[in-house]
């Protein structure tokens, strides 16, 4: 790590949690021109002084060492809203994916070979449909279901997911790959703040971006976008189930079907009617009629269907909270980086016991010394 | 053990102990323990409980080691990987570090840091270890001894595949650390 590129994450790390480099100086016992210096990377930071930063900026050592992760990608609403949870959105998904990357390189995550997964391009809605039904067929999805744990299904196609709190109405979230050819995984952190339907789309969105391979296209078209937002919708709500609940509920009104449907798939008022515009179960004067008139919570409660929340921030992927509390059972990761990994999903009392150390792990010692 | 031995924090159970420093000193490496800053630090501050321990600026064997540009990339990647506070686990990263630059041999008790350790390629020891290649080469095979050292062991509350002194000898060998 050279002075300038571990200067500009300290500027950035005071930044986000927008303190002065006066203020910082004084809690290092610096005065504001060497906080400068150091920023601007013309002072060395000794061992002591960083990892003092690192406390005082409420950031794990990782955020100031960690190697770079390739460039972020697919910021979704970025040119919209160009807003200060952007950065956020930024940082965290470095912060995760340099995670994922270093537990992946201590052999405690396991990661997929993407290939075997990949998509090929989609260039129709018919293409995103039919791929979405395969997706769904390999993971075992019933055809008409819903997806009851999408970060669940994700992970299986070697997505871990990130849920963090990037404010109601910041973006909607990212991805990048990490790992190496042959043995990589996808890391999407999604905001866990947007309302639930919203947060399912935009992670079955990062899917697609990430099953087709173009996780690295910072110049990700407007085309692939709706390709992939297309591919995100016939995923949670494929035609035959939208079909079955809408056909099922035929003596209620048009709203309250579209209610029962968006209900059913976890979805937006907006992606509930848009789908079953797509699917041509409303017309597009329905479609008018309907979109403007968000349902309220009483409106579902009404007609006895639930909405179940998911997955709000924060939020980690199963599978990788599973792993990282095995290797903390073992003690291959110390409770203090347990907690950082598990990103205020749990607390030290709620971490499991540490299993007893085993015979095996003083035989090590002495076979070769440890090595 | 190899050129140069590096110890880390847990291993002051090793300070508080073993009752004798000349433990440390018969099997250091050419002699010398090489104490990183961090860890002396570290030392420093357990003195202030553990009346016994001495100085490490006093012993002519322990060579105090300020870290290189190098080692400090090191401490900085392997503290990163062990988390916590400023001071949590800087002593073992340091240990490692040491060890690594220094192609020297780690003493580390913590599992986080030995698989640290393994991960880098570097040799590491722990005090078992110690305790039972000193029952070989410098208390002449005198079981009471080294009894009384896994029991004060025992006492500061580290964790060894024994529940009592008394074990450790027959453990050892059933294990096929001993009679090498």
């Amino acid at each position: 790590m050279n002075m300038r590129e571990l200067g500009e994450r300290i500027a950035r790390a005071r930044a986000l949690v927008g303190r002065t480099q006066g203020s910082l100086g004084e809690a290092l016992g610096l005065d504001r021109s060497a906080v400068s210096r150091i920023e601007r990377g013309e002072r060395k930071v000794g061992v002591t002084e960083l990892l003092a930063i690192a406390e005082t900026l409420g950031r794990p050592l990782a955020f100031f060492v960690a190697e770079p992760v390739p460039a972020v990608a697919n910021r979704r609403r970025d040119g919209e809203h160009a807003h200060e949870s952007n950065v956020l959105l930024d940082e965290e998904l470095r912060s995760f994916s340099s995670d994922v990357q270093g537990l992946l390189d201590m052999g405690i995550i396991d990661a997929i070979d993407r290939e075997s997964l990949a998509l090929r391009t989609l260039h129709t809605h018919s293409d995103a449909e039919q791929a979405a039904g395969s997706v769904r067929e390999r993971i075992g999805v019933e055809r008409s279901a819903a997806i009851p744990d999408l970060g669940r299904f994700c992970e299986f196609l070697g997505l871990v997911t990130f849920a963090a709190a990037l404010t109601r109405e910041g973006p909607d979230g990212g991805c990048v790959e990490v790992g190496t050819e042959g043995a990589q995984l996808g890391v999407a952190v999604i905001n866990g703040q947007a309302p639930s339907g919203r947060r399912r789309m935009t992670l079955a969105h990062e899917l697609g971006h990430w099953l087709t391979g173009d996780a690295y296209d910072l110049e990700s078209s407007f085309e692939t976008e709706r390709m992939l937002n297309s591919f995100a919708i016939h995923l949670l709500a494929p035609r035959a189930g939208v079909s079955g609940v809408w056909n099922k509920h035929d003596g209620w009104s048009k709203r309250d079907r579209a209610i029962a449907v968006g209900a059913e798939f976890r979805l937006s008022w907006s992606a509930a009617i848009g789908q079953l515009r797509n699917l041509d179960l409303i017309t597009m004067t329905d479609y008018d009629s309907l979109s403007g008139n968000v349902p309220r919570q009483g409106e579902f409660a009404k007609l006895e269907l639930v909405r179940r929340d998911e997955p709000a921030a924060p939020y980690l992927s199963p599978g990788f909270v599973s792993q990282v509390l095995r290797a903390y059972s073992t003690e291959d990761l110390t409770a203090e980086r347990t907690l950082e990994l598990l990103r205020g999903t749990m607390n030290k009392d709620d971490l499991p016991p540490i299993e007893s150390m085993t015979i095996e792990h003083f035989r090590k010692s002495f076979a070769g010394h440890g090595s | 053990m190899g050129r140069g031995g590096s110890l880390t924090p847990r291993c002051s159970h090793i300070w508080q102990g073993l009752g004798t420093w000349g433990i440390l000193e018969g099997l250091a490496p050419e002699g010398t323990l090489i104490v990183p800053s961090q860890v002396d630090t570290e030392i420093q501050r357990s003195q202030e409980f553990h009346q016994g321990i001495p100085l490490t600026s006093s012993l002519t064997w322990v060579e105090l080691a300020v870290l290189t540009e190098e080692e400090e990339s090191t401490l900085l990647t392997v503290k990163m990987d062990l988390g916590g506070s400023a001071t949590q686990h800087l002593g073992e990263s340091a240990a490692i570090a040491v060890a690594l630059h220094r192609a020297g041999v780690a003493l580390l008790d913590d599992r986080a840091a030995t698989k640290q350790a393994t991960r880098l390629g570097v040799t590491w020891v722990d005090t078992l270890w110690i305790v039972i290649e000193a029952y070989k080469r410098l208390f002449d095979h005198d079981r009471q001894r080294t009894i009384a050292v896994v029991d004060d062991l025992l006492e500061t509350g580290m964790y060894l595949p024994v529940t009592s002194g008394s074990e450790i000898i027959t453990h050892a060998y059933e294990e096929g650390w001993l009679p090498e």
